[in-house]
């Protein structure tokens, strides 16, 4: 099943690394979002069970957040890093959208 | 009758306007009597009579600015008073009235343009004070703002249905100092204007309408109409015209997958916009596609944050998931045309440097805002994503009126020209040239150049560059004598390939005494910019390509010179790496832009092992100058003691200046290394402006030392012109006669 991970707003040169179930799926030392459309990255994994649990590290900021995804059907996870610095995750059964 | 028809032209150019959706009836039927819309731009210039008199004194301090900008410093010279300090030529203003017609932002703004760049922006909320007459308080200010004091802002135009007798008065007070008081005609019902140009890749179709009543989940108060993107435009202010004609993209120019990177777009922008030019305009360049290389959830983008002209470009993606109905839609081919259009609406006001609604507050590593904004993720504006709002795009279109939110269009309408204007500050952030006023036809040309015939520099070698200002008009013009040397009169920006444009910010901004001069048609200035390194840091040290470009603001209009480009050579060897890393210092770099010090130690020492160790290379001559400055004359030197460094005052710590003594042999030998021995090598690294001065500075050093220069009364006034016209070669035979006639006599000092 796929599980889409996109690191979406507020991020800048930020070292990321995303593991979903343990497993490094995303790591990338140097991820800014481009602001005219708040993308900045993305994978896709494809999932074996649900749920599953998603790990982000900010290396910089010294922040590591898991929570638990469900996928029992193809799922989309937004990663946003507010103002203050702090990780908001959404979840969507929709493709996300940039513009 | 004459006037009669005059009169009924502009009345029905008046009623035409009106009959243009969107735009409030100028002359409603009803109530009674007619009430004349006054928003819109006025506009006044006048020539003003030399001589007048300097300017007073106005010790007042500038009010705090909402948010200081970067890299716009309010001059350190003296206070400057706008009415008063014009020693010859135009004085422009601009007066944005927004108070009435399509969604008034109840505000006014004002555009200054002083003699020799002195500009001002300002920026007023505004409350009726009476039928035709506002006040408010002035709560933005950008540009000259020392000269600048006013805080209160009154407002009264002359309401009449004859365009050309519209009038605005305003009265400018508070601040400490005496009312100003100009009255302004009014120019156009619109407060800028811009142009848009729509080109398609093959195969793909525009969609730059919409019937606002095609869909049926929309506000229940909606005008049906026909809505164009050039009409969205127009009601946030601006007077949109259309450029070039819109064409077709052949495909093949995109690669063999058809989708578009921004390259490729930026590309194509180069080869299909009619309009394309390397400089800020109000002008846009719009393209439909199929689809961008990130691939479907990528709907459109303001692709242009390439090159040093940014936000000139923006495309549409009608294949990504914009053209994607929900399920269930009640009219899905109007959703997606609306969908369309909304995204064209939307990647066009990047261009206008608006950022999305969720991203006004930001972390400051993003870049400056132009003032602290909130946040409105729930805003029906095109700046929004429908579908990130509460209830969805259901609940966004059921309340959206195809329009920008109030903060989007204050800022589109009132905030400085380069923060908006396309192809000016950088996407999100604010730098590079105030471009507003470049004339079409202008009288001045500015060049840049340097002393040899490739602009290749080596590594560590100082760049100067010569600068030309040639009258190209027709007419004498009057301008400031030093008009090339005073660099808060300039923006200079200096681009290294692929890295930001930065901002040269000289160490030091030179007042001088306002004289004039006559510089005839085909007669040109010239001086000197020493521009490597300034506040800023060295802007020019690592190896690699440099494009520098100057803007000269003139009372009028700016002149923008040509880019220059520029290459820094590798370094030659160990040596040049090592000495690297203390050459490129404040220290040193203040010690060759002021010509010499004597009290850097640190830096003269790195300059000394420069001279040393790299003599045949080109730095050396800059070191050998800035040696040589301070050893030939008596220099004071603030000695601090053991209290040098300490935050105290110098008579606090016992300080006293102490003289420091000529040593004009050690100068002699430098200035002759730098200056005689290889003349032509000399002119290409010191430049010629700097090379002549840095020859009269030599003379001098040797006459003030003993040098005796035979000459009958005759040759005295003949030299002085030779000498005051450039000629190099007689002015090295003078110091050479100097030198000789001193090697008679004992050395004043060693």
């Amino acid at each position: 099943m796929l599980l889409h991970i996109a690191l979406q707003e507020g991020f800048h040169r930020d070292d990321v690394r995303v593991l979903v179930d343990a497993r490094e799926v995303l790591a990338d030392a140097d991820v800014t979002t481009r602001r005219q459309t708040g993308y900045a990255a993305s994978v896709d994994v494809d999932v074996m069970h649900s749920p599953v649990v998603v790990e982000v590290v900010l290396g910089k900021r010294g922040v590591t957040q898991r929570h638990s995804v469900s996928v029992d059907r193809p799922t989309y996870v937004g990663l946003s890093l507010t103002a203050e610095g702090k990780l908001v995750w959404t979840t969507s059964h929709e493709p996300f959208g940039y513009l | 009758m004459k006037e009669q028809d005059h009169m009924d032209q502009e009345y029905l150019a008046e009623a035409a306007e009106i009959a243009r959706p969107g735009v409030e009836p100028l002359i409603p039927i009803f109530p009674w009597p007619p009430r004349v819309r006054v928003s819109g731009l006025y506009v006044a210039s006048r020539i003003v009579t030399p001589p007048i008199s300097a300017p007073g004194p106005l010790p007042i301090q500038p009010i705090p600015i909402a948010q200081p900008l970067p890299g716009i410093v309010p001059t350190s010279a003296a206070p400057w008073h706008i009415e008063e300090l014009l020693p010859w030529g135009l004085l422009r203003e601009e007066l944005r009235l927004d108070v009435d017609g399509r969604y008034p932002q109840m505000m006014a703004s004002g555009t200054l343009y002083g003699v020799l760049a002195k500009r001002v922006h300002w920026i007023a909320r505004l409350t009726a004070s009476g039928p035709n007459a506002w006040t408010g308080s002035i709560w933005f200010k950008d540009g000259d703002v020392a000269g600048f004091p006013y805080t209160t802002v009154d407002i009264t135009t002359t309401s009449t249905f004859l365009a050309s007798q519209r009038k605005a008065v305003v009265r400018l007070s508070g601040g400490g100092t005496a009312v100003r008081t100009r009255t302004l005609a009014f120019k156009s019902p619109y407060f800028r204007q811009v142009e848009f140009e729509f080109d398609c890749a093959a195969g793909v179709t525009a969609t730059t309408h919409i019937g606002t009543h095609d869909h049926p989940n929309r506000p229940a108060t909606l005008p049906n109409e026909t809505l164009s993107i050039e009409e969205v435009y127009r009601r946030v202010g601006f007077e949109v015209r259309k450029s070039g004609s819109d064409s077709i993209v052949p495909i093949g120019d995109a690669g063999t997958n058809a989708r578009w990177s921004d390259n490729e777009m930026h590309d194509a922008m180069q080869v299909y916009w009619s309009r394309f030019a390397g400089k800020a305009q109000w002008s846009l360049w719009v393209f439909f596609a199929k689809l961008h290389e990130q691939g479907t959830s990528l709907g459109g983008i303001m692709f242009d944050d390439i090159g040093p002209n940014h936000r000139q470009g923006t495309a549409i993606f009608n294949d990504s998931f914009i053209s994607t109905a929900p399920t269930g839609d009640a009219n899905p081919v109007a959703w997606v045309e609306r969908m369309r259009f909304w995204t064209a609406c939307h990647e066009m006001g990047h261009a206008f440097n608006l950022a999305h609604s969720w991203q006004k507050q930001h972390p400051p590593d993003w870049g400056t805002p132009w003032i602290p904004l909130a946040n409105e993720p729930e805003a029906r504006s095109f700046m929004n994503y429908p579908y990130n709002v509460s209830g969805g795009q259901t609940a966004f279109f059921s309340d959206f009126a195809y329009r920008f939110s109030d903060n989007e269009l204050v800022f589109m309408r009132h905030a400085p020209e380069r923060f908006v204007q396309m192809g000016n500050a950088d996407w999100f952030d604010h730098h590079g040239f105030e471009q507003a006023s470049a004339s079409p036809e202008p009288s001045l040309k500015l060049n840049l150049r340097v002393d040899r015939a490739q602009a290749t520099y080596q590594f560590l070698e100082p760049v100067v560059l010569e600068l030309k200002l040639t009258n190209i008009g027709r007419r004498p013009l009057v301008m400031e004598k030093e008009l090339l040397s005073m660099t808060d009169h300039m923006t200079v920006i200096v681009k290294k390939r692929d890295k930001p444009a930065r901002q040269y910010l000289p160490f030091a901004r030179y007042c001088h005494d306002q004289q004039a001069q006559v510089v005839m048609p085909g007669e040109f200035v010239t001086d000197s910019l020493f521009i490597s390194v300034g506040r800023n840091g060295w802007d020019i040290a690592e190896p690699g390509y440099y494009t520098i470009q100057i803007a000269l603001h003139m009372e009028m209009e700016d002149i923008v010179s040509d880019a220059l480009t520029l290459r820094v050579a590798p370094p030659r060897g160990y040596d040049e790496e090592f000495l690297a890393q203390d050459f490129f210092s404040d220290d040193v770099g203040r010690i060759l832009n002021f010509d010499g010090s004597a009290i850097l130690r640190g830096g003269n020492d790195t300059l000394r092992e420069v001279n040393e160790r790299l003599s045949d290379r080109a730095v050396a001559y800059h070191a050998r100058v800035a040696l040589a400055a301070p050893l030939a004359r008596d220099y004071k030197v603030l000695d601090m003691g053991d209290r040098m460094g300490e935050m105290a005052s110098a008579k606090e710590a016992g300080g006293r200046l102490r003289r420091s003594a000529p040593r004009i042999e050690e100068a002699r030998q430098l200035y002759t290394s730098a200056l005689l021995e290889r003349k032509d090598q000399a002119i290409a690294t010191l430049g010629r402006t700097d090379y002549e001065y840095y020859l009269g500075r030599f003379r001098a050093a040797l006459v003030e030392h003993g040098a005796v220069l035979k000459k009958e009364p005759r040759d005295v006034k003949r030299d002085a012109k030779r000498e005051k016209n450039g000629d190099i070669e007689h002015t090295m035979r003078v110091i050479k006669e100097a030198l000789s006639s001193l090697k008679d006599q004992e050395p004043v000092s060693r």
